[in-house]
């Protein structure tokens, strides 16, 4: 009888912190960013949220930020108060996560296996896939070592001395397909035009990197969207508010899909809509 | 994206880009990866690869390409492009794969649109449309030189350069490849087949804004092929010198695309051509009386006889029979006669001068997300000069319009119609239209059924012959005095023929049933057709045979089926087959219409460094001689220092002992060659 009364104790003990938690007051959030469309409908999106949260005018006032984007990351981390990154490149975020920082960040782009499923549902004939990596690149080259799906993954690493435009010239003959990360400092509007026209001239088609390539005439891409990053980003501070404390960092779970019907069609690609390529995507292994 | 822009599965079958599943026609497509995995020296070959397909050296070294193949010397029913420009040649209906100015490492890939397209091309896109696209200059980033040496004669080389500019880019590459042609002796006699070719292809390309391309493309070859003695001259006299053909081939083409808006753009392309073909040779003539050499033979070349051929009506045997009566002809002979001690030996040549001058318009205009159409207008000026064949010299002015509509009718059904009207100063008036409908009927897998109709039109030579064989370079002493010894100057050869100038394009009828499909690492075309074709010139038409007559037809029914499988990423398994039922009024036309023909090629990724390829083709069978061969290649490539190497070792083996198409086609020993090619 003792030993039941023991146990009951114990896990009182162990239940008693997220009691304690599920009263604790609102986070107050301070949204950091560029002024612009993209803050204030960010702003918007996590007000209409309804989850418990106070959207505070000035850092001082905050418990913790949210920074929208690179800069916006970088200087809210000399705030000296705990940083939720959005759409941050994934090389500072881990830069600055090696230093100890009290933050986290959502990873702008979506993960690789996830564009390499979509990929495979549109391109049943693809086997080998050239991934386009910088030094700032969302994917690593370790993470292409890691992925044990059906697809060959052949990193085409850009640099001073590896220009895209001979890599382009000398690797995309002897590849099925392209895949690019998102990377800001190499997929600007010149490497865009470079990248499309010589894949289209090469018959090889392109996926990724987010939607305004897709809009310039990459095949697909899945992106992170600004619906996708807030959801994203109220899972992170619902975490943090019950644990103080972060989650990991990566890219969103869930994201979109974007589909040029033109470029695809034109590659023959099995594809419906998106809703069925959502659909097919779920179903792989 | 601009429309010029867009990426394109196929460019061929209609004009347009459009996605093979979408084309109105079955397409083979041959990229450059599967051209390097064939182990092809020359281009021709890898046309092997298209099921229904017949390349074959057939006249010793002179390939023969030809889809659903009738007559053996036959490349005149299928129109070949070389980066727009027609290779086939006006003079005497051909496409002369040995002295296409290209070589096989400058093409990119080669779409063959497989049944009739002269919807989108004009006359003579008649069986098949062979599309051959070289590099584009953008799109290589080293210089390249490559040497290759073998057994039978094989001794080839290539060097190939590239720049790029801010807004320009060119690249050129100069080559050369020689053979010994077939080994294997026939009659105690090696066969004289041996060719030496070279070849310069350039291109420049200059994007002077995102709205403007402009492309320049210069190039030419040059080369010399032994040719076997026409049976015709070996019944009436001795070669002295064999025949050799020498060419001379030039080109220059140029190409503007301007891209009005996402949706709209115009090519204006083009090009002009010359060709020269001269076969000379030397031969001492035989006195028709003896059968011996002699100056008798001298008769064969006069004035008198050639009259005398001509109160025949042409008829060589007539004309023979009528000697003894003739008194001119007899007293020329008598006269001859008294030339003692000597013979008659002279020179003569069959020349062939082609120019060609292009000029193409067309427009490509997404109307709306349903319809596209493509629409332009042509004008081509041929001239063919030639002694031998025309005794002078012919032009043939032509005016053509085109548009070809692909309509989304349903999202999964495409409807392709298209029509292409001519007029040309030989042959008239034709328009060849054809139709087509395309259901997807689930993502990758799409049913499609053709229409089309198509002619060929004679050609020059075929409409306008006036063949004269003249002696040139006589022995003495009718080489001083012609006029009083043979009665004229010059002197020909007394056979002449002429065409009647009546004979009517060639006409195919097709429809085809055809489904194309994508599986997990798999693609698969299937189709059944049927095709008439009408009015053919079936019968000889040389300086010793010549029948002209509308009079042949061949009716071609059958399946074909194309399959690429790739089980691993270093795995490619192609296999290609065809089944067709040839029915003829001549026997002519089914030399070489083989009832089941076939491919197999599987290429094996075995390292970074090292490739393995082996390729199996049969035809069963050409001239009821079964056709097999395999072929295995090993490739390793290293680097050294700066410089990229690749080596290649290729062995060409025949599975039977039959020869190809004629008697005299054969190999001895299999073919087998060492490429070392350096890129830097």
């Amino acid at each position: 009888m003792r030993q039941g009364r023991d146990w009951l104790i114990a896990l009182l003990l162990v239940l008693a912190p997220s009691s304690l938690f599920a009263q604790t007051p609102p986070l107050a959030v301070y949204v950091e960013g560029a002024q612009g469309h993209f803050r204030s409908g960010f702003i918007q999106a996590l007000q209409a949220a309804g989850q418990p949260l106070v959207l505070v005018a000035s850092e001082q006032d905050s418990d913790m930020l949210i920074a929208l984007g690179d800069e916006a990351f970088s200087r809210a981390l000399e705030q000296g108060k705990p940083v939720l990154g959005v759409f941050v490149s994934r090389a500072l975020a881990e830069k600055v996560e090696r230093k100890g920082c009290h933050c986290a960040a959502i990873w702008a782009g979506v993960a690789l296996d996830d564009q390499l499923a979509m990929l495979e549902v549109m391109m049943p004939l693809a086997r080998k896939v050239g991934v386009v990596l910088g030094p700032n690149s969302a994917w690593s080259q370790g993470a292409l070592q890691d992925y044990s799906g059906r697809l060959s993954l052949f990193p085409m690493l850009v640099s001073p001395e590896n220009e895209l435009g001979d890599l382009l010239r000398e690797t995309l003959p002897e590849l099925d397909v392209l895949l690019l990360p998102v990377d800001e400092d190499l997929f600007g509007p010149a490497a865009a035009k470079l990248i499309l026209l010589t894949s289209y001239r090469l018959r090889r088609p392109v996926f990724g990197p987010e939607q305004s390539y897709v809009q310039a005439g990459s095949v697909a891409s899945l992106y992170a969207s600004g619906g996708d990053l807030v959801a994203e980003a109220l899972v992170h501070l619902e975490s943090f508010r019950q644990r103080k404390r972060f989650r990991r960092s990566g890219f969103v779970h869930t994201p979109s899909v974007i589909v040029n019907e033109h470029v695809a069609g034109s590659f023959d690609m099995r594809y419906s809509n998106t809703e069925a390529l959502r659909d097919a995507q779920e179903m792989l292994p | 994206m601009p429309l010029a822009d867009m990426p394109a599965m196929v460019l061929t079958p209609a004009r347009v880009s459009q996605p093979q599943s979408e084309a109105p026609a079955s397409v083979t497509v041959i990229d450059r990866n599967l051209i390097e995995a064939s182990g092809a020296r020359e281009l021709y070959e890898v046309l092997k690869l298209v099921p229904g397909m017949t390349a074959i050296k057939v006249d010793g070294n002179v390939p023969t390409v030809a889809y659903h193949g009738t007559q053996a010397r036959d490349s005149r029913r299928m129109l070949v492009l070389l980066d727009g420009r027609s290779q086939y040649q006006p003079g005497l209906s051909r496409v002369n794969w040995n002295d296409m100015p290209v070589d096989i490492r400058d093409v990119e890939r080669i779409e063959v649109t497989r049944g009739p397209a002269a919807a989108a091309y004009g006359a003579n896109a008649f069986t098949a449309v062979v599309n051959i696209i070289t590099r584009d200059p953008r799109d290589i980033s080293k210089h390249t030189v490559s040497v290759r040496g073998g057994n039978n004669g094989i001794l080839d080389g290539r060097a190939a350069a590239v720049g790029h500019g801010d807004n320009t880019a060119w690249r050129a590459s100069v080559s050369r490849r020689a053979d010994d042609g077939y080994d294997e002796p026939f009659e105690g006699e090696t066969r004289p087949d041996r060719k030496r070719i070279e070849t310069l292809n350039t291109e420049w390309v200059w994007e002077s804004d995102s709205h403007n391309t402009f492309a320049l493309q210069v190039g030419g070859s040059q080369s010399r092929l032994e040719r076997q003695q026409e049976s015709g001259v070996a019944d009436i006299g001795r070669y002295t010198r064999e025949p050799v053909q020498k060419g001379e081939r030039a080109f220059l083409g140029l190409e503007w695309q301007h891209v009005f808006s996402a949706t709209h753009q115009l090519k204006i392309s083009t090009y002009g051509q010359y060709n020269k073909e001269v076969t000379d040779f030397g031969v001492c003539y035989l006195d028709p009386f003896t059968g011996q050499q002699g100056p008798g033979g001298a008769l064969l070349f006069s004035q008198e006889l050639r009259e005398l051929y001509s109160q025949n009506g042409g008829d060589t045997a007539a004309t023979f029979a009528a000697v003894p009566t003739s008194g001119p002809v007899l007293s020329r002979y008598g006269s001859l006669q008294g030339v003692a001690g000597v013979n008659f030996c002279a020179d003569s040549e069959l020349d062939l001068q082609e120019e060609r001058y292009d000029l193409e318009v067309q427009d490509t205009w997404q109307i709306n997300d349903r319809m596209r159409l493509v629409s332009g207008a042509n004008v081509r000026h041929d001239r063919v000069s030639s002694q031998a064949y025309l005794s002078g010299t012919e032009d043939n002015v032509s005016y053509r319009l085109f548009g070809n509509l692909a309509v989304d009718v349903l999202s999964p059904l495409t409807l392709n119609l298209g029509g292409y009207w001519e007029r040309d100063q030989i042959n008239g008036e034709h328009f060849s239209p054809r139709g087509g409908v395309s259901w997807r009927v689930a993502p990758g897998h799409t049913l499609r059924y053709v229409y089309s109709r198509a002619v060929r039109t004679p050609d020059i030579y075929e409409d306008q012959a006036i063949t004269n064989i003249q002696a040139l370079d006589m022995s003495e002493p009718f080489a001083s005095n012609p006029e009083a010894l043979l009665g004229w100057s010059p002197s020909y050869f007394f056979i002449t023929q002429s065409s009647p100038g009546t004979l009517k394009p060639e006409k195919i009828r097709s429809e085809e049933i055809g489904y194309y499909g994508q599986f997990r690492f798999l693609e698969l075309d299937v189709r059944y057709f049927q095709e008439e074709l009408t009015d053919l010139l079936s019968h000889a038409l040389n300086p010793f045979e010549f029948e002209p007559n509308n009079e042949g037809w061949v009716k071609h029914q059958g399946t074909e089926a194309q399959l690429t499988f790739r089980p691993t990423v270093n795995h490619l398994l192609r296999l290609t087959g065809a089944h067709i039922h040839t029915h003829t009024n001549k026997k002519t036309e089914t030399r070489i219409a083989a009832r089941d023909s076939g491919s197999a090629l599987w290429a094996w990724q075995l390292a970074s460094q090292w490739g393995v390829s082996t390729a199996y083709y049969f035809a069963n069978d050409y001239n009821d001689y079964r056709y097999e061969r395999a072929d295995l290649q090993i490739r390793f490539r290293h680097r050294a220092g700066p410089a990229e190497l690749e080596w290649r070792a290729v062995i060409q083996h025949a599975l039977n002992k039959e020869p190809i198409v004629f008697e005299e086609n054969q190999y001895q020993e299999d073919r087998m060659w060492l490429e070392l090619e350096m890129k830097i």
